[in-house]
């Protein structure tokens, strides 16, 4: 009597019995991209509800995979800067012509002795035989056009040292007249406590380098960041994305998105000077929860990202500075989550941008 | 092991069920099975999350029945060495229960406070002494609960209220049972004694005890945690950085999540206990629906009140013994619920904010109340989240801050750096569930809840949704941030 009352009840139970027991032997398997960027199947059911297209399902991989597969095929995990370099070059050798002509050849640089974007863009490798890399993984040294020459192998992330061949200089607010901040929601709050009213934000909450684009800002536009880009034109570009991806995949793969997401966005914005943010650190003892979001997982994503930021001629900005302390962790009277920065000291933020500011573009 | 997890929703309850619901009731001995089986998986489920202190568990158990059969004899005999005995027995339980309450949940806390007092001491020159040491031990999960219903055992067995059971597996069954363990209203012996000799779970009762499970799990789930990642957002913030409207919005959040998860849970309990063949009381009556602090606690948390009630405020003389001692009996009952709610200056703080409002309700305003409709709701309105302040702060520093905040009186220097329009930013997202939230708290509503559920087809569809609906919040984190990274 039971059964027959209740059956459909019964049924609805079995099969989602059956379908969360599938779920839980997928995510077995777990969701990682190892090194090598082959990202193996998705994290069960729960990522079943992830949107289709963050990069995350199964069915996006397979191009993705093609494509990279093809690109370091037979190379060895050593040279895989030089993948990577050819086709810089090759696709930027047209852009040169047209950035050349839109700037009408003008360099307007203040700073004389700094390198012009064009300069990185155009750089040639030199070879100088073991640089002693203080750093691993990058191992080389970039010459500028201007002669200035920057060793990227000695970048020293706990002094906060990343060279790069441009002077930071002071300026005042004016200078964000035509910026553009992107972010998850640390960007949200320094759209309402930083006092950079000047300025526009295009930030979420729960953003990726994934799924940015598509995202609908919370920050006071209405649309999604795509949108944003296109409809208006900008001078800088602040990028801050990282810490939402901690747990996803492995630094290869997030590395490679933030690369196609500076292409869309160089593409939309042709004259704008990139500003990349290194991943800001968070409180050392263990953040709730989450095994995963950790300051050695995010100091390694930050060498992959200044390395990235070098290659696409991008600004390298590392807010650590401010904000940690003498460990390496996230100040505690600077956070309350011990993630986010709290309203009280966002302040800091704002004379950071300030004072690294880069010009003459 | 939690209710609102998918090691107990997917791996525990099944598993138990099938054992559980294959056993017949009817004979007294096949109950005597059904009782053993549920013990040994409520003391799995137990030492789950204990793997230690379920021994404490069954030690305490053990020893209060033991006492409890030294103080058994309904019949009126006045030998004075019988009284003696069951006078000791008594004493004798109520030290060892309240010893190991206070040791393992207060110890770290008395300690801290006789070493200030040593300190203030030390620094005025009085006299030198030495700091006490205390082991720094987990707090074992659910001990309160547990504890205060042995002590109703005993106590009730103590005043002859019924003979002491002879069957250890039924005591231990009637304490440990998991439904109730943790968070559980707090039940009293009789009324589980005859359902512990037999019972029988219909098919009306499992369906009924599901559906009211899966509402209990959809209000935690999908009302409460969401509604509470608003304190989460303010702790980002920094608590000192918060508008009013904010401030509001965010101890209006807490009071949802702090009733919609207790309520949740206390109806999972229920659901549990059905699908068991048991029924246990509820423990909350629609308590934002009353107007009058003394009404509200005659709704929330209806078990706590009654045994404290009947073990503490009558046993003193509630309040035959003229208007004095009345007020002494109330300050020590809710002195010692403002205690047994946490072990914190802030939770006593609470308590006793809470007797100064309930005795000035008793003594002047009470009657006015109760014959203005309107006022008395805004009164309960403002009342209900400042009293929650004092017990989600745990410090002075904190507790003046958010009173600061929601009253308005703040300093120009501290003006800088709040965001008049915080409350868009980090409330707005909100709103939909801080709406639906207040929609359940009409009691019109929730008793319609309860009578769509027992529709055959609507009843169905609506707790299969909702049931999907917390799955979902729960596998894909959304109630938590820092679960799936959504900063």
């Amino acid at each position: 009597m039971f059964m027959k009352k209740n059956i459909c009840f019964i049924l609805i139970i079995i099969i989602s019995l059956l379908l969360e027991s599938y779920g839980l032997f997928l995510s077995q398997a777990g969701y990682h991209a190892s090194d090598d960027g082959k990202v193996s199947v998705g994290k069960g059911i729960a990522r079943a509800f992830n949107s289709p297209n963050d990069g995350i399902y199964p069915w996006n991989l397979d191009e993705m995979l093609s494509e990279y597969n093809e690109m370091t095929a037979g190379i060895e995990d050593d040279h895989m800067e030089d993948v990577i370099f050819e086709e810089e070059d090759s696709v930027l050798y047209d852009d040169y012509d047209m950035i050349d002509d839109i700037s009408g050849g003008v360099g307007g640089w203040e700073n004389e002795n700094a390198a012009t974007v064009f300069d990185l863009l155009t750089a040639t490798r030199s070879d100088d035989g073991d640089s002693g890399a203080a750093v691993d993984g990058i191992g080389e040294k970039i010459v500028g056009k201007g002669e200035k020459e920057y060793d990227i192998s000695a970048a020293d992330p706990s002094e906060y040292y990343w060279p790069q061949p441009w002077e930071f200089c002071e300026v005042d607010d004016s200078y964000f007249d035509d910026a553009v901040f992107i972010g998850d929601s640390r960007m949200v709050g320094l759209y309402t406590y930083g006092g950079m009213d000047n300025a526009t934000f295009y930030a979420a909450t729960s953003s990726t380098v994934y799924n940015i684009m598509k995202k609908r800002v919370k920050t006071g536009y209405s649309g999604t960041v795509r949108d944003g880009l296109t409809e208006n034109s900008f001078g800088k570009i602040y990028i801050m994305l990282g810490v939402n991806e901690l747990g996803i995949a492995g630094t290869d793969y997030y590395i490679d998105h933030y690369r196609t997401l500076i292409d869309e966005i160089k593409e939309l914005q042709p004259d704008a000077l990139i500003y990349i943010h290194a991943i800001g650190h968070v409180r050392g003892v263990p953040v709730p929860k989450n095994r995963a979001i950790n300051n050695s997982n995010i100091n390694e994503k930050n060498l992959a990202l200044y390395k990235l930021a070098m290659e696409e001629g991008a600004v390298f900005l590392d807010i650590n500075s401010v904000y940690d302390d003498s460990t390496g962790n996230l100040k505690d009277e600077a956070t309350g989550d011990g993630v986010h920065v709290n309203a009280k000291h966002t302040a800091e933020w704002h004379e950071f941008y300030n004072s690294h500011a880069v010009t003459g573009r | 092991m939690v209710f609102s997890g998918f090691d107990f929703l997917f791996g525990f309850l099944p598993v138990f069920l099938f054992f559980y619901l294959l056993i017949p009731g009817q004979k007294t001995w096949t109950v005597q099975i059904k009782n053993l089986c549920l013990l040994v998986f409520s003391l799995f489920f137990y030492a789950y999350g204990e793997p230690v202190y379920v021994w404490l568990m069954v030690a305490s158990i053990s020893v209060n029945y033991l006492l409890s059969l030294g103080m058994s004899g309904m019949g009126k005999t006045v030998k004075k060495s019988e009284t003696v005995k069951r006078k000791i027995c008594l004493v004798i339980s109520c030290i060892f229960n309240l010893f190991i309450l206070v040791f393992f949940k207060y110890a770290p806390f008395v300690v801290e406070n006789i070493n200030l007092l040593t300190d203030t001491l030390k620094a005025a020159d009085i006299i030198s002494l030495p700091h006490l040491k205390v082991p720094v031990l987990e707090n074992p999960v659910g001990i309160s609960f547990y504890t205060f219903q042995i002590l109703s055992y005993i106590i009730d067995i103590y005043k002859r209220r019924y003979p002491a059971e002879r069957n250890f597996l039924n005591v231990a069954t009637y304490i440990a049972m998991f439904p109730q363990l943790i968070a559980g209203p707090i039940v009293k012996f009789p009324e589980v004694k005859k359902k512990l000799g037999k019972r029988h779970v219909t098919a009306l009762a499992f369906d009924r005890g599901v559906k009211y499970f899966i509402i209990g799990l959809a209000a935690k789930v999908v009302l409460a945690n969401r509604v509470g990642n608003l304190m989460y957002d303010i702790d980002r913030i920094g608590s000192d950085s918060i508008s009013t409207g904010l401030a509001w919005m965010g101890a209006a959040a807490y009071s949802f999540q702090i009733y919609f998860d207790f309520y949740g849970y206390s109806l999972m309990a229920v659901g549990l206990g059905k699908m068991l063949g048991f029924r246990f009381p509820e423990n909350f009556r629609d308590p934002y629906a009353a107007r009058s602090m003394t009404e509200f606690w005659r709704r929330w948390h209806i078990t706590l009140g009654r045994w404290f009630r009947e073990y503490v405020y009558i046993p003193l003389g509630g309040n035959r013994n003229g208007k004095i001692k009345t007020v002494r009996n109330i300050f020590l009952v809710w002195l010692l619920t403002g205690i047994w709610h946490g072990a914190g200056w802030n939770f006593i703080l609470w308590g006793m904010m809470l007797f100064v409002i309930l005795i000035t309700e008793k003594l002047f305003t009470g009657s006015f109340l109760s014959k203005h409709k309107i006022i008395s709701y805004i009164y309960m309105f403002i009342l209900i989240p400042c009293s929650w302040v004092f017990f989600f702060t745990d410090n002075t520093e904190e507790m003046t801050i958010w009173f600061t905040r929601m009253f308005g009186l703040i300093s120009v220097d501290e003006m800088k750096h709040i965001s008049t329009s915080d409350v868009i930013v980090y409330g707005k997202p909100y709103i939909p569930v801080l709406i639906t939230a207040i929609i359940f708290c009409i009691p019109r509503v929730r008793k319609y809840v309860f009578v769509l559920l027992r529709k055959k087809i609507v009843g169905t569809v609506m707790c299969v949704i909702l049931f999907f609906l917390s799955v979902f919040y729960l596998a894909s984190g959304l109630e938590n941030p820092f679960l799936y990274f959504r900063f």
